[in-house]
């Protein structure tokens, strides 16, 4: 007879003591990831100079104050006020085979398909997948953060989740997020016949609803595509 | 300074590496890789934040913060193929873990609970922390470890009520 202390004991294995080498690569990791980090604030920090400056020179030249002119003013606010959203241009490569894209994000390809879903990433060098920093580009295709990720699945979203009511292409839709998620925003859209569109969107793209809905729009589910299971 | 974080960082990983290696094989109910990434990105997040880790009131609440957070990250980069639920599990050779048949009924059952689920089951009657200590591990309020470690159970009784090999009390 064993009592749950005794089995998560068991489970939780013997703790074998690291080797020298685990600890020397710990440390690696750590090194590394302090110089990206160090490297991505003063970037982080130029880039808003330049903004700030570009803001100054605006009212000053207008007199007043930019309104509402900005596409997100009629979405919720990104987490980040100074990112200007990524417009959406026309897909240029080659098509998956279970979803057809119409627009990308400019400057992002697709780094990963198969047929229960997708991934784009922006182009060029992405953060090593442990070391990186916080909220950049995962070269793991497999990751999703700084990404979209799209998917087809059973399931639509959580009923626990909340979220807003939305529509594309004349189908029910719900734009939420997902536990825990504090970056960027799910939608859950429902394929008639086929499930739901799921699209994981990162807030580095600095979207609200029109530009997750203006993408949303441009994704087609064929026949080669399968539902994702655990 | 930065031999002195380096020497301190490297003591931290000599002496605790190996219960975080426990812990997270707990969080992650069983799964030895995902585990040591765990490990990894919290040893990463931890060299990193070293100076706040120092000045910390309760370095070990903020390590199990820091690992849970390092769990919810990897949820969130996997969060589709990871947490949905199914009737059957997959088929998958099944690995090696000490214990035999009552850890893989366990490493199971544990599987189906949602991660923070399983995080409040492991720090609450495994490491026997209090309700505060565990809410502060998971960045959620007192009532919510309450309810969650009672759904836990309720939960592990149902799949383990099979099994009279173990017993949950």
């Amino acid at each position: 007879m064993t009592d749950l202390y005794e089995g998560l004991n068991r489970l939780a294995g013997p703790g074998a003591e690291p080797t020298p080498e685990q600890v020397e690569a710990d440390l690696a990791r750590g090194r590394t990831a302090l110089r990206r980090r160090r490297i991505f604030q003063t970037g982080g920090a130029s880039t808003f100079a330049v903004a700030a400056v570009a803001a100054a020179v605006a009212f000053a030249t207008a007199g007043t104050p930019a309104t509402g002119t900005s596409p997100l003013a009629d979405g919720p606010a990104p987490a980040v006020s100074s990112i200007v959203p990524t417009k959406l241009v026309a897909y240029q490569g080659e098509q998956p085979e279970a979803f057809e894209i119409d627009r990308v994000p400019e400057g992002w390809v697709l780094q990963n398909s198969d047929e229960g879903g997708l991934v784009l990433a922006p182009e060029g060098p992405l953060a090593d997948p442990s070391t990186g920093p916080a909220g950049a580009a995962n070269s793991d295709p497999h990751s999703f953060v700084g990404k979209i990720a799209v998917m087809l699945q059973d399931a639509g979203a959580p009923a626990d989740l909340g979220g807003k009511k939305v529509e594309v292409g004349g189908n029910p839709g719900v734009l939420t997020k997902m536990l825990d998620q504090t970056d960027g925003s799910t939608l859950f859209l429902k394929v008639p016949d086929r499930g739901h569109l799921v699209i994981q969107v990162w807030d580095n793209l600095g979207w609200g609803e029109k530009q997750v809905l203006e993408f949303a729009a441009g994704i087609h589910v064929n026949e080669n595509a399968a539902k994702s299971v655990g | 300074m930065k031999i002195e974080r380096d020497e301190q960082f490297h003591r931290f990983v000599v002496t605790r590496r190996a219960a975080l290696v426990r812990t997270a094989t707990l969080l992650t109910a069983g799964d030895a890789h995902l585990a040591e990434d765990l490990v990894q990105s919290t040893l990463t997040k931890l060299y990193v934040a070293w100076p706040a880790f120092q000045r910390a009131d309760n370095p070990d609440g903020y390590v199990r913060r820091t690992l849970v957070n390092a769990l919810t990250d990897e949820r969130r980069r996997w969060w589709r193929r990871r947490e949905r639920s199914m009737a059957e599990l997959p088929d998958r050779p099944a690995a090696e873990i000490p214990g035999g048949d009552i850890s893989d009924v366990l490493r199971a059952a544990l599987k189906e609970l949602p991660p923070r689920m399983r995080a409040a089951l492991v720090f609450r009657y495994f490491y026997d922390l209090d309700v505060a200590d565990t809410a502060d591990a998971l960045g959620c309020s007192e009532g919510t470890v309450k309810s969650q470690t009672a759904r836990a159970l309720d939960r592990l009784r149902a799949v383990l009520g099979q099994n009279p090999s173990l017993v949950l009390r």
